[in-house]
């Protein structure tokens, strides 16, 4: 359990650019972009300047989580040689700064959100905030290795927000979308934690790896990736999308499988010798940008 | 010793004294870089009302003439 003491007090008003840094703009570019993808197959266009304002917002909620789960995690990132060198950690702000942006962001961006588009869209972005922020961030990280099952529903809600923006309600498919992402979460973070496993055990975060080893994280990668594979091809069977989208999302499903089934039959511990883990972590990242852009390209094509 | 010698002792070359729960006045290097952030995040902070103004007037538009 992390404390709230300060680590370092930072005697110089911090940076800009490190509140910039505190929203974790390369994750963001991720949840903009599936967001994005949400509301470009909704059967509803918005105004350039609606849509806009939407991303805007899904993309403000994001930040608003990175600064929160920054500020909250600050004494855990500083025993992890990967985020040692962020803001809160390194000395270069003090916490309340971090704390009283992370809240003003997410007001503002739900708010804006609420204003622009509709309340419902407001409602899901702050849903996803608290889940990010207590569920996965407070609650579950520090306790559970299942923190990455059921926390990558935080991850996942960008798509849908995305499409209730347009339309104002839900419906099948962002929720095959919802879906997509929860599934894809764990086998994408526990390739990343398999070769960073040292940082997760030196900080006390009972991710898989450090609770379970690397033969049964490896196991369950593979296994998680069967019904992520089987949820990104649901749209095409169901009618949601074409014939465009099912023969790419298969392919890239297969590749993906295969990736998956290489890190299970992986036995190397050495991180440097990890390339097998590497390989599928780069992958699902590229995975998710190809699935969701054929899925947009899909819907404009029919 | 009187009340007001004790604040003169305690009081800097201008006649001001920091409270005893305030850090140190920052050195003269250490100065200029606060100034420097603070115009940063000043100009930052303009720039980003001014483009929020912008985008709710945009925002107006848009809902007005969508009629809802």
């Amino acid at each position: 359990m992390p404390t709230l003491e300060m680590t370092s007090p930072a005697v110089l008003p911090a940076d800009w650019r490190d509140f910039l840094a505190l929203t974790k703009p390369r994750v963001m570019s991720l949840v903009v972009f599936s967001g994005l993808c949400g509301l470009l197959v909704a059967p509803v266009q918005l105004p350039l300047v609606l849509g806009f304002t939407a991303i805007l917002c899904i993309a403000l909620g994001a930040g608003a989580c990175g600064a929160l789960n920054q500020w909250y995690e600050a004494d855990i990132d500083a025993k992890m040689r990967r985020t040692a060198k962020r803001p809160l950690p390194a000395g270069r702000m003090d916490r309340q700064s971090a704390l009283h942006f992370g809240v003003g962001l997410g007001a503002f961006s739900v708010l804006l959100m609420g204003l622009a588009t509709n309340w419902l869209a407001a409602a899901l972005l702050t849903v996803s905030i608290l889940f990010y922020v207590l569920i996965y961030t407070v609650w579950l990280k520090p306790r559970t290795a299942q923190n990455i099952v059921i926390g990558g529903a935080a991850g996942a809600f960008p798509p849908l927000i995305g499409w209730v923006a347009a339309t104002g309600h839900l419906a099948a498919l962002p929720l095959l979308l919802f879906a997509i992402i929860f599934l894809w979460t764990p086998p994408h973070f526990w390739a990343l934690s398999l070769f960073v496993r040292s940082d997760y055990a030196a900080a006390g975060i009972p991710m898989l790896p450090v609770v379970a080893g690397y033969e049964k994280t490896r196991r369950q990668i593979f296994l998680y990736s069967l019904p992520m594979a089987a949820g990104a091809l649901a749209p095409w069977p169901l009618g949601l999308a074409g014939l465009v989208y099912g023969i790419c999302a298969a392919v890239l499903s297969f590749v993906f499988v295969i990736l998956s089934a290489r890190v299970a039959a992986s036995r190397s511990i050495e991180p440097k010798a990890m390339d097998a883990e590497k390989h599928l972590f780069a992958y699902s990242v590229f995975y998710l940008f190809a699935l969701f852009a054929v899925l947009v390209a899909d819907r404009w094509l029919a | 010793m009187s009340p007001t010698d004790e604040n003169e002792r305690s009081a800097g070359k201008n006649g001001w004294a920091a409270p005893a729960d305030q850090s140190p006045e920052p050195a003269d290097g250490e100065l200029e870089i606060i100034r420097k952030r603070q115009r940063e995040r000043a100009r930052i902070v303009a720039l980003l009302l001014g483009a929020f103004v912008v985008l709710l007037f945009f925002i107006t538009i848009a809902k007005t003439g969508m009629n809802w």
